[in-house]
């Protein structure tokens, strides 16, 4: 059986069944947060996780589906105040803020 | 320079990639090297390009291979939105316990359990009933937290280490896309080194009335003789450390500030001259009086065209009336709704509402002052 990133010789802990199957179900790969896939190493109990581009999780780590929903989050709210503290490097991105002025014209007053 | 992620990358801060300071050697052993080794995250365009290949190109062109200096700026004016240093564990890749420590001692920050890796601590406070009893027992950061026997047959034991993280823009790169990249140092003085060159530079920005994201950075690595423990003997080599710098002439200008600011002030200011009160005489009276202006009859008055605002009827809530007076007073549309509400029950706006007295009431909302 070809199992992708399976070093023998690399001192890996490896997942029982159930720890491979909570961290597929849960977990992605920290590098490209792709899904990850449980692969069994023959004779023995324990299985290697990986993702199937960047390699076993035991090396790459692997992140939380909620903490990258929660990162996805912050950084759509950390792009509003970014662009205005380094104004210099993404002043184009501000929206132009109208004057009172044109308000009220557009307002017809 | 055009912005390039003005149409083509989602409005996020991403984060683009890692900056580090080390890899593996063919053994899967980890290795310090004497450059910055820089990843990038895959991330598309909104055309479809490939936004890694795209940074990696410009990042290449810019520094090369092996670079000892970057250049880099701060994407917040508080430090501790751009620097965290804690002590972290993982357990098979994933974060199992993180630590921080201060005057008092360690304090847990997360904690998975043992056994079921559920989450116990969390953010410092306890979730469940185990998490309350690590809470109240000592933290001894340097204890094992865990071990595990490898596929070699050993046993390995893992504890705490010491991680940093650092979160900066490539000034390079800022027109390819909005995002940081991670520089995430695991040696005690490497943090030791940016957390306190990071807090000194702070303070200066501070006194040049300024702020760290307005300051240009060099990130840097440095060949240092520093002490080394290897068993039990200790020694002394060659090591690469980081260091963060301020680049370009900020420092110069800033300090010029600093310095004018100690300066005592100086107030320019006229001689008093006291001159003895005296009496007004009649003629020093009619010298301060304006000359009298001769009346003359008045010349009858061309008939002023009337303004169309006079006559042209509009409905106060409306929303433009609403919007008009939100603008002016700088209020929000809501407040102003109410405030129009209330003069028109009050009887201070009076039908028929014509344009030009609404305009007028929301200039002077309170009334027309009274005339003396």
């Amino acid at each position: 059986m070809n199992i992708p990133f399976y070093d023998p010789g690399y001192p890996y802990e490896g997942f029982s069944d159930i720890e491979a199957d909570e961290a597929v179900r849960d977990y992605v790969c920290p590098i490209c947060y792709g899904n990850l896939t449980p692969y069994h190493i023959p004779g023995t109990s324990v299985n290697l996780v990986v993702c199937q581009e960047h390699g076993n999780v035991e090396q790459i780590g692997r992140v939380t589906k909620r903490s990258i929903e929660i990162r996805e989050a912050q950084a759509r709210r950390a792009f509003k105040e970014v662009i205005r503290n380094l104004p210099d490097l993404w002043g184009e991105l501000i929206p132009p803020k109208q004057s009172v002025e044109q308000n009220i014209k557009e307002l017809g007053f | 320079m055009p912005i390039y992620g003005l149409t083509n990358v989602q409005e996020s801060f991403l984060k683009l990639g890692q900056i580090r300071k080390g890899d593996k050697d063919e053994e899967g052993r980890p290795r310090d090297l004497d450059y910055f080794r820089v990843t990038f995250l895959p991330w598309k365009t909104k055309d479809g390009q490939d936004g890694a290949a795209l940074l990696e190109k410009r990042f290449l062109e810019q520094y090369g291979p092996r670079p000892t200096e970057i250049n880099i700026r701060l994407a917040y004016p508080d430090v501790r939105k751009v620097w965290d240093a804690n002590f972290e564990c993982y357990k098979k890749g994933g974060m199992f316990a993180s630590a921080c420590t201060d005057a008092t001692g360690a304090h847990w920050i997360f904690r998975r359990d043992d056994t079921t890796n559920e989450v116990i601590i969390r953010d410092g406070q306890a979730v469940n009933d185990e998490g309350v009893r690590f809470l109240t027992q000592p933290l001894d950061i340097h204890a094992p937290l865990y071990s595990y026997k490898s596929t070699k047959g050993e046993m390995v034991q893992v504890g705490f280490d010491p991680v940093g993280h650092l979160f900066v823009v490539v000034r390079e790169l800022a027109d390819l896309a909005v995002g940081f990249f991670e520089f995430r140092p695991e040696s005690p003085r490497d943090i030791r080194n940016i957390s306190s060159e990071l807090a000194s530079f702070d303070l200066f920005a501070k006194q040049a009335g300024k702020d760290i994201s307005g300051m240009p950075f060099i990130l840097r690595r440095r060949d240092e003789q520093v002490p080394k423990r290897i068993g039990n003997q200790l020694s002394r080599g060659s090591s690469w450390v980081v260091h963060l710098d301020l680049g370009g002439d900020w420092a110069n200008k800033a300090l010029q500030v600093i310095e004018r600011k100690a300066l005592p002030e100086f107030i320019e200011a006229e001689e008093v001259i006291e001159v003895p009160q005296s009496e007004p005489t009649d003629a020093k009276v009619a010298e301060q009086e304006p000359p009298a202006i001769e009346k003359t009859s008045e010349a009858p008055k061309a008939k002023a065209p009337v303004d169309p605002e006079e006559t042209e009827v509009i409905d106060p809530l409306d929303s433009r009336a609403i919007g008009f007076a939100a603008n002016v007073w700088n209020i929000s549309l809501k407040k102003a709704r109410e405030a129009i509400d209330k003069a028109i029950l009050t009887g201070t706006l009076k039908q028929p509402f014509y344009k030009a007295a609404f305009k007028r009431f929301v200039k002077n909302p309170q009334g027309e002052p009274p005339t003396a």
